[in-house]
């Protein structure tokens, strides 16, 4: 029997850049993968009938330009779109702010909201673009441990050490003061303009399930603008034939080099024997022996779901429970007959369009997250693939996908936690009158009637926004964060597999001591979101682990 | 503010010395006459009474339940039979204690395991993915020590429903005493023949009144901590913070102990398999032994008493056990440090627990014991014995 | 010719008392300038209502470096701490939480909730215990500065990076977890029992702008675990006759030791000649010469009022600007005719020597402090309450009671109307949230005074009100505080100094940055250190 060097557990596109890099070297890799599509959270699926959908992650401007070439993506035939505009804000009223690619449009167009700011912009993109490089020092090297350093280690970590003095110091210093920063300090720095304030805040939101007042959001701000593209935003990208053509390529990419890639092969467990990963069992009961496995699931899931807590120490587990995974997002596809009837709308909504009038509102959004409810006032990012590439549905029709913030994955009753009230009761065994206990709310995600609100509280903030949009709805798919664990085996709905705050980076990424893609099983690595330098569609934490595989012995 | 144990209205009364301490925040007595003297001999020729409910207690029950249990202890609890107790010690990840106490199988999926401090958190956070549970019955469960030769008959002529005399040493029988039901362990802390009995609270003073009126018979008295503290040195158990200091509170590294070091090597149990808490870094010991060990000593006792007559004293070293800790050198140099000691009062010898250097820690090696006499201090020859220093055969037959 | 003093330090706050009491024990010539009738600035006890003495502002001490009390000799000027022993939280429910020194009676008190949680509360006390010990040695020195390349900087650097790197990995990841996390993130980690975690956060958002949920709260936690008494941590006092007294015995130790303290003396401004500071301007028009000036005002003003523009370069200008105050607490102090009466623990019970903390739950505090960011006052804040006259009878009359209230949020900017507008307003809130835990408390009101941030800067002239001289973040922490490249106590004016709590380690009444800024002055004006 054939026996493998690495067994992948899953397909997503971290796990799809290990396999390719990882065969290219001459290892035998298969890749096992529970659905029938590639790409796990960035896949394209045929959610409306003859629709090709981007069901998760939309953006893939982030996308590390060195797997692509290594790789030769673009011979497996990824195709990169970047549209003119990056993003468009509503702002109710028919009235827009709109970022694009070209900075002197969009100095004109900020302009038209404020004369300062519009005269700031173009040394707020200059800042941000230096911050982010300095940033970039740090997220594109793997964290070095910090105990222990080998001699080859030191000299690793040399390397951007030196880069960064190349940078300055004071620009190091800046870092320093500017990471923990809130988005609404560092925008209230720079800026006098609401609307653009709102804009620009969005991408501190990511990965967190905190608003634009809280501390770290800077950080987010800088990790969204690591992309190469200096407009003061993100970088927004799209593949055509959507996000899945990334993951189809890495694939295509991962098969070239000899590795084996079977989908409908969910992994229930991992085999570990005299702490050592030693292969696989599949759903069926079908065991699959490998010399070494790696995980491209998130680390809670790897750990508790597929090795099994009882298999690591307790001191181990109690970091494993403790990284946040707080998912807050749901997400909204519509098939429409026809663009929201917005002037010059074909071009103004080829980015990212969004529900964020001012900071204000995404602060309150996050409040009902803070208390267990979704917003009122959802916060919505939505984009239209079918702009750049129509062949996505049928002629005529286009498809919306709109992330909805803030949906906390853990819902809780409305009027309860009221004060003084006590959380889960524990098994006391000790006298405690008078607290009634409060049950847990029965009707979560998994109910419909919660789907419907969230869905009639989106198409109100959408009719707000986009008027008329409602009325050219053919079709609609919901999905809530409890979707997002069940279909993408997303632990807690976290889409970054482990929430982007500070204390969950570098050296404490995915829990401090195993920041190296190692895992106290031995032979077990990790390879997604949930390591260094973390969530979205970036391919690092997969290529910085195939680096480190590379290094074992098979 | 000390709390009172469900026994409290029964000793209070008895406590005529008024020595109370606090054991966990319990009101505990140190002794119930002005000495302990007469306590301790009931331990070794009648019967002594011992109010253990501070201990803390844990039941562990469901499918998973052994194997908790074997995950958490260093000794092997998957093939423990239904009715036998354990005592075992039980470690951090690094393979250093944190607490030991006994495992009783109550049954196939049910544990009861007692510990000196509470574990609730540790035990179910060890039991993370299993199915079991664990839940802290301290205050459900009061518990009474009954030590000393003629503690089998006391109990046989209270004991309902099970086989005292039949139970073997560290075995369990369930049975009842009047119309309470009890758990009767061949368990303690005395290194004697005897019991430990574990008994609802509510129903804690009926049992206590029928062994107090059965028990007027044999010599049967109320016992404080100063006379378990002696007997439980003499029969070589540790105790914790005083002996060894738990991982979690230890502060610095080297106060912490394994298992090997502090002398309960057997107690591990390491089978190809076998992953409990501690199990590797344990296993890494055993190729690379610390250089600390734990051993028993005898200090010589004329030496003790000579020197304490060169100032015209008598020997000031008898009376209640002492935890403070005392150097030991060896050849000039410091060697280790007793954590325990007293004055045998049935072996008539100076005895105590030690930590040292594992090249010292021979059977019969020679070895200094610090002595402070009149303020100066001194040194006297000690010689490193095996534990238990008293192991009466009745304790096991 | 006018007399050339030394050293003048403006402000007569602990700190720059603390200060002079050092730059005078070296030998120089030092005068303090304190723009009020009494010195002590946010730390003072005043008598407002005959008979009651009220620390004002500043209520409990606990971050005091010890060895300031030892060196400065405090004691015999008067300085004695006497130590809080318990925290009361109460419920709504007419339940509450009270954790004392007996350390078996707060495990069962915990237990009541949650034995895990009783279990965790130690670990998570040794936890902390580490961290804080850890972070100490932070309190003690000079911040090197990370963009300068000078060898003391170097060596800092390198000393900081031993002292951090030592750490093991989960202790430093550990210190990283605290110092960006929230307090209710970080002890849901240890805890399941929402009023534990409510109190115990609570300590983490005094004196910030933040919620139990806002991350960046874990650091105020540890921050405020940091304060030692008797070699333990973590342990709060009150001064004996209010923390006036604490003031009051340092100007004592100062004035022994040959400084000058000029009260009812503001001054107007710092003269600077060719970039060098020479003295300073009195409001009433009079100038006072000095080798060196510093100030223990806060950056804002040391900065920005007291110096002119010009002679600021860009970065120091841009820093201090964007240097955030954000004032979000107020106090009420009540003059009482008897013991308050909780109706969680009815009577005088040693509780009342206590603090007691009006944080029921996370929800609750996380609502107080909701109301704050859209600019109001909290509709049920938070409230830290002592009482002063249970412990020291010499704080009221007879059977009376002095009752001193710390209440968030008060933000400082309101969205609508001003604080002397809702001055009353938010005193009635603060007593009606209490008064559901204190029946007895509306009839028993003697006096009360309410302090708004706004009371706070024109009293002390703290910005914004801000108690801690400006938000302790960690951006502006360390050599980040309060800008960077000026947080080694000096400015861009030559021989012209900061040592307020806007300078490292901040705020509290710990004296630290008096003290350390006094090292620097001292080696600058070519004095060696003398113990």
């Amino acid at each position: 029997m054939k026996r493998y060097d690495a067994v992948i557990v899953g397909a997503g596109h971290n796990a799809l850049v290990t396999a390719a890099l990882l065969a290219r070297k001459g290892r035998r890799v298969l890749v096992l993968e529970r659905r029938e599509v590639l790409g796990g959270a960035a896949a394209t699926e045929e959610i409306f009938p003859g629709c090709r959908v981007n069901v998760a992650a939309q953006d893939a401007g982030l996308f590390r330009g060195d797997i692509v070439a290594d790789l030769g993506l673009r011979a497996h035939g990824l195709e990169w779109v970047r549209p003119p505009v990056v993003a468009t804000s509503l702002l109710g009223g028919g009235d827009a702010l709109t970022l694009w690619r070209d900075p002197a449009v969009t100095r004109d167009e900020i302009a038209r909201h404020n004369e300062a700011d519009a005269a700031r912009f173009p040394e707020w993109a200059a800042y941000l673009h230096k911050m982010a490089r300095a940033l970039r020092i740090d997220l594109h090297h793997p964290a070095p441990p910090l105990h222990d350093l080998t001699a080859r280690e030191r000299l690793r970590l040399l390397r951007p050490l030196l880069q960064a003095a190349r940078l300055g110091r004071r620009t190091i210093v800046e870092l320093l003061r500017v990471l923990p920063l809130p988005a609404r300090d560092l925008l209230d720095d720079w800026f006098a303009d609401d609307a653009l304030k709102g804009l620009l805040g969005t991408t501190a939101l990511l990965g967190a399930s905190h608003g634009p007042s809280a501390m770290g959001g800077a950080f987010r701000m800088l990790y969204h603008a690591t992309g190469t593209d200096p407009h003061g935003f993100r970088s927004t990208a799209f593949a055509k034939g959507g996000i899945g053509a990334l993951s189809t390529a890495l694939a295509a990419a991962a098969r070239t080099h000899g590795a084996e890639i079977r989908t409908g092969a969910e992994v229930e467990r991992i085999l570990v024997e005299d702490g050592a990963a030693i292969g696989v069992v599949l759903a069926g009961g079908e065991e699959i022996p490998a010399r070494s496995v790696v995980s491209g699931a998130d680390p809670r899931r790897t750990f508790f779901n597929l090795v099994g807590a009882p298999r690591l120490g307790p001191e181990f587990n109690r970091k494993v429970a403790n990284i946040r995974m707080r998912g807050t997002t749901a997400i909204l596809h519509l098939l429409l007959d026809a663009l929201p009837p917005l002037p010059d709308a074909a071009r103004r909504l080829a980015g990212h369009t969004l529900v964020a009038p001012n900071l204000d509102y995404l602060e309150r959004a996050s409040d009902d997250a803070k208390y267990g409810r979704f917003s009122a006032r959802p916060h919505l990012d939505i984009v239209i693939p079918t702009l750049h590439d129509p062949t996505l549905a049928p002629t005529g029709r286009h498809i919306a996908s709109i992330q909805i913030r803030y949906a906390p994955f853990q819902l809780r009753p409305s009027g309860s936690a009221r004060a003084g009230e006590t959380g889960q009761p524990g098994d006391t065994g000790h006298p405690r009158p008078k607290h009634p206990s409060h049950s847990p709310p029965d009707a979560g995600w998994a109910s419909e009637t919660t789907r419907d609100a969230l869905l009639s509280t989106t198409l109100a903030t959408l009719g707000d926004h986009l008027p008329g949009l409602s009325d050219r709805i053919l079709d609609h798919r919901i999905l809530s964060p409890l979707d997002l664990e069940t279909e993408l085996a997303l632990t807690g709905g976290d889409e970054y597999h482990g929430q982007m705050g500070l204390d969950q980076l570098l050296f404490m990424r995915p829990v401090a001591g195993w920041a190296r893609y190692r895992t106290p099983v031995e032979r077990l690595f990790l390879c997604g979101s949930g390591t260094h330098p973390g969530g979205g569609v970036t391919g690092a934490p997969g290529q910085f682990a195939a680096r480190e595989i590379l290094q074992q012995r098979m | 503010m000390l709390v009172e144990t469900p026994f409290h209205p029964r000793t209070a009364a008895l406590c005529h010395s008024r020595r109370w301490r606090s054991w966990s925040g319990y009101a505990s007595a140190l002794s119930y006459e002005p000495g302990h003297e007469y306590e301790y001999y009931a331990v070794r020729s009648g019967a002594a009474l011992f109010d253990v409910s501070p201990l803390r207690k844990y039941a562990v029950s469901g499918p998973d339940a052994a194997a908790l249990v074997d995950r958490v202890v260093t000794r092997e609890a998957l093939d423990c039979p239904v009715g036998k107790v354990l005592y075992t010690p039980w470690c951090d990840e690094a393979g250093k204690m944190i607490d030991d106490g006994t495992v009783q199988r109550i049954g196939a999926d049910t544990f009861r395991v007692t510990s000196a401090d509470p574990c609730l958190r540790w035990f179910q956070d060890c039991g993370l993915g299993m199915d079991v549970r664990v839940r802290d019955i301290t205050l459900d469960l009061a518990a009474l020590a009954l030590q000393g030769p003629t503690s089998r008959e006391i109990l046989e002529r209270v004991v309902t429903g099970a086989d005292v005399a039949a139970l073997p040493f560290f075995g369990l029988a369930v049975g009842s005493i009047g119309a309470v039901p009890v758990t009767v362990t061949r368990t303690g802390y005395t290194g004697d023949l005897g019991y430990e009995i574990w008994v609802g609270a509510e129903d804690a003073l009926g049992v206590w009144d029928a062994l107090a009126e059965v028990g007027r018979g044999y010599g049967l008295a109320p016992a404080g901590l100063d006379a378990l503290d002696v007997a439980r040195i003499e029969a070589g158990l540790l105790l914790k913070d005083v002996d060894y200091v738990s991982a979690w509170t230890a502060l610095i590294e080297s106060r912490k102990s394994s298992p090997y070091e502090a002398g309960l090597g057997w107690a591990v149990q390491p089978r190809p398999g076998r992953d409990f808490v501690g199990s590797r870094a344990l296993a890494r010991e055993v190729d690379a032994p610390s250089e600390w060990a734990f051993a028993g000593l005898e200090v010589d006792w004329p030496h003790i008493e000579k020197r304490f007559a060169a100032v015209g004293l008598p020997p000031l070293v008898a009376g209640r056990a002492s935890r403070e800790p005392v150097p030991i050198y060896a050849g000039g140099k410091q060697v280790g440090y007793v954590t325990s000691s007293t004055f045998s009062p049935i072996l008539k010898k100076y005895i105590a627990l030690a930590t040292i250097r594992r090249e010292v820690a021979r059977p019969s090696r020679r070895v200094e014991f610090e002595l402070t006499v009149e303020f100066v201090r001194q040194t006297v020859p000690a010689s490193v014995v095996k534990t238990p220093f008293f192991d009466p055969a009745r304790k096991r037959g | 010719m006018a007399k050339r003093y030394d050293v003048i330090v403006i402000g007569g706050g602990h700190n720059g008392l603390v200060h002079a009491a050092y730059l005078a024990r070296a030998g120089l010539d030092v005068c303090v300038l304190e723009a009020r009738p009494l010195v002590g600035g946010a730390t003072v006890t005043e008598e407002i209502f005959p008979g009651f003495r009220y620390s004002v502002f500043s209520y409990v001490v606990s971050l005091m470096r010890p060895e300031i009390i030892r060196e400065l000799d405090l004691p015999r000027h008067g300085l004695a701490i006497l130590p809080l022993e318990s925290t009361l939280t109460p419920l709504p429910d007419g339940d509450r939480l009270y954790r004392d020194a007996d350390h078996y009676r707060t495990w069962r008190e915990i237990a009541r909730f949650s034995i895990r949680d009783a279990e965790a509360y130690d670990d998570y006390g040794r936890s902390l215990f580490f961290m804080a010990r850890a972070v100490k040695y932070l309190l003690d020195i000079v911040p090197p500065d990370p963009a300068r390349l000078a060898p003391g900087d170097i060596a800092g650097l390198l000393r900081l990076g031993r002292h951090f790197f030592g750490l093991e990995p989960d202790q430093l990841h550990l210190l990283v977890k605290l110092m960006t996390m929230s307090a209710a993130d970080f002890l849901d980690e240890w805890f399941e029992t929402d009023v534990l975690k409510a109190t115990l956060s609570a300590s983490g958002i005094i004196g910030t702008f933040l919620g139990p949920r806002s991350p960046g709260t874990a650091y105020v936690l540890l921050h405020h675990y940091m304060g030692e008494i008797d070699g333990h941590f973590r342990a709060w006092g009150f001064a004996r006759g209010g923390t006036g007294a604490v003031a009051e015995a340092i100007a004592s130790a100062a004035r022994e030791a040959g400084a000058e303290i000029r009260t009812d003396a503001p001054v107007s401004q710092v003269l600077v000649k060719n970039g060098r500071a020479t003295g300073v301007a009195l409001a009433n028009g009079d100038e006072l010469r000095a080798k060196a000036v510093s100030s223990s005002l806060d950056p804002r003003r040391t900065f920005l009022d007291l110096v002119d523009e010009g002679e600021l370069p860009d970065n120091a200008l841009q820093g201090v600007r964007g240097y955030r105050f954000r004032g979000s607490s107020g106090k009420v102090n009540l003059a009482l005719d008897a013991a308050p009466d909780f109706s969680c623990m009815p009577g005088h019970g040693p509780h009342l020597r206590g603090a007691v903390s009006i944080s029921p739950s996370i929800d609750y505090l996380e609502r107080a402090y909701d109301d704050a960011k859209y600019g109001d006052f909290s509709r049920e804040p938070y409230i830290d309450i002592v009482i002063p006259s249970a412990i020291d009878p010499g704080m009221a009359p007879p059977g009376k009671h002095v009752m001193s209230c710390f209440v968030q949020y008060a933000p400082y900017e309101l969205r609508e109307g001003t604080w002397d507008e809702k001055r009353e307003a938010f005193g009635d809130t603060v007593i009606d949230t209490l008064a559901r835990y204190v029946p007895n408390l509306k009839d028993i009101i003697l006096h009360r005074q309410v302090v708004t941030p706004l009371d706070i800067e024109r009293t002390t002239g703290l910005s914004q009100g801000n108690i801690f001289q400006g938000e302790l973040t960690p951006s502006q922490l360390f050599f980040l505080r309060p800008v960077a490249g000026y947080a080694k106590y000096r400015t861009p004016v030559k021989g012209y100094y900061q040592c307020g709590s806007g300078t490292h380690p901040g705020g509290g009444i710990m004296g630290a940055p008096g003290k350390l800024a006094a090292g620097v002055v001292m080696g600058d004006l070519g004095r060696g250190r003398r113990r």
